[in-house]
């Protein structure tokens, strides 16, 4: 006797007689009848399934609905199909394509088709933490200045004009301020009024009409004084006429209610006298005044018009 | 009588106005309606009775 290869059935030898052909037929097919036994059955549409591990242990089921029948993809997927392997893939992204993209742990990278990792979106980070935003300021001009270490502050914009001064008092250390002026005041007056004066005493000269007064320094109705505010230098002209002095005149500038700077001392008469000096101002409260002093005579002097009695100063430097 | 005038009548002496002109004596009058006063007095002689030294 002999036996099948895969499943065994048994059949006769190739020596055998065939003396008993029906049986061993019968043998035979029984086997095989046996070995098909659960291949037996089933319904339409119904498969085979394996039901262990066992050769020729099967069992008919029916597909469960969903069960793949095809693989469809869209972009960036390529691939897919209804039969046969069915393969996938994904495409590598651009920034016109959706896809695959490599991770780059870069904060230096141009790259324009790779992502950056977490680490290097932390170190973007932690440099954009440490900046100054922009959203600090919130109008034209405003500056961003130190108020300590490491922290800053917005410094609005001055007026037109002002200048940046540092300023120790200010939180942010500095301050717009009005800038220094490169000039002082200025004014010139002269007398269009024949006044009497007393020979042998200092009287102070009124000239009262202004040609201009830049800061209203001077005192052209009472006082007659010349108050600069701003400190400094001032080159001051003056000057008066004596008429009918006697046997002398003279012409002074006061500072501060004394004589500071005699001017011209002349000992004939009718004298018209121009003179100028650099004196130096606190810019509060010194003040000049211009006093004539018609000599020794019995009469009276008067000073004239037309501009020979003036006052004038002009601020030099500080 | 002015205020020199007052000083002549007691010093005749000063009357060339000398000690006037060089402000050993200053008068002085600041145009302020009170008139001549004496600024400074540095004459050998004290000031005249009824006389005093600033306004």
């Amino acid at each position: 006797m002999h036996s099948t290869t895969n499943f065994g059935w048994t059949t006769p030898a190739d020596t055998d007689y065939v003396k008993d052909g029906a049986s061993a037929i019968r043998t035979l097919a029984g086997g095989i009848d046996t070995s098909m036994a659960q291949l037996k059955g089933g319904t339409t549409g119904q498969v085979l399934s394996k039901t262990n591990g066992t050769d020729m242990s099967f069992t008919w089921v029916t597909p469960q609905v969903g069960d793949i029948t095809s693989v469809g993809v869209t972009s960036p997927l390529t691939g897919g199909g209804t039969t046969g392997d069915v393969t996938i893939a994904i495409q590598d992204g651009t920034t016109a394509q959706k896809g695959a993209v490599q991770l780059e742990d870069s904060t230096s990278s141009t790259s324009t088709t790779k992502a950056a990792t977490p680490n290097s979106v932390k170190s973007a980070y932690d440099l954009a933490n440490g900046a100054i935003a922009k959203s600090l300021v919130d109008a034209k001009g405003d500056i961003i200045a130190a108020t300590a270490d490491n922290t800053v502050a917005r410094v609005a914009v001055g007026t037109d004009g002002q200048v940046l001064t540092a300023d120790s008092a200010s939180s942010a250390g500095v301050k717009w301020a009005t800038a220094s002026s490169s000039s002082g005041p200025t004014f010139s007056a002269y007398s269009d009024t024949q006044r009497t004066i007393t020979s042998t005493t200092w009287t102070k000269v009124g000239i009262e009409v202004e040609d201009w007064d830049s800061d209203s320094c001077y005192n052209n109705s009472s006082t007659y004084r010349f108050t600069p505010n701003k400190a400094g230098y001032y080159q001051i002209n003056y000057g008066c006429v004596i008429e009918a002095g006697g046997t002398l005149a003279q012409v002074a500038l006061y500072k501060n209610g004394s004589n500071y700077h005699f001017g011209f001392r002349s000992t004939t008469l009718n004298v018209w006298s121009s003179n100028g000096t650099l004196v130096y101002a606190n810019g509060s409260t010194d003040y000049f005044e211009v006093y004539a002093y018609p000599g020794t005579s019995t009469g009276t002097t008067n000073w004239g018009s037309d501009r020979k009695t003036f006052f004038q100063a002009v601020w030099v430097r500080s | 009588m002015n205020l020199f005038d007052q000083i002549i009548a007691v010093y005749p002496e000063l009357a060339d106005g000398r000690f006037f002109n060089d402000c050993t004596i200053v008068l002085q009058d600041d145009s302020d309606g009170f008139g001549a006063y004496i600024a400074k007095w540095d004459y050998e002689k004290p000031i005249p009775k009824g006389l005093k030294l600033g306004k």
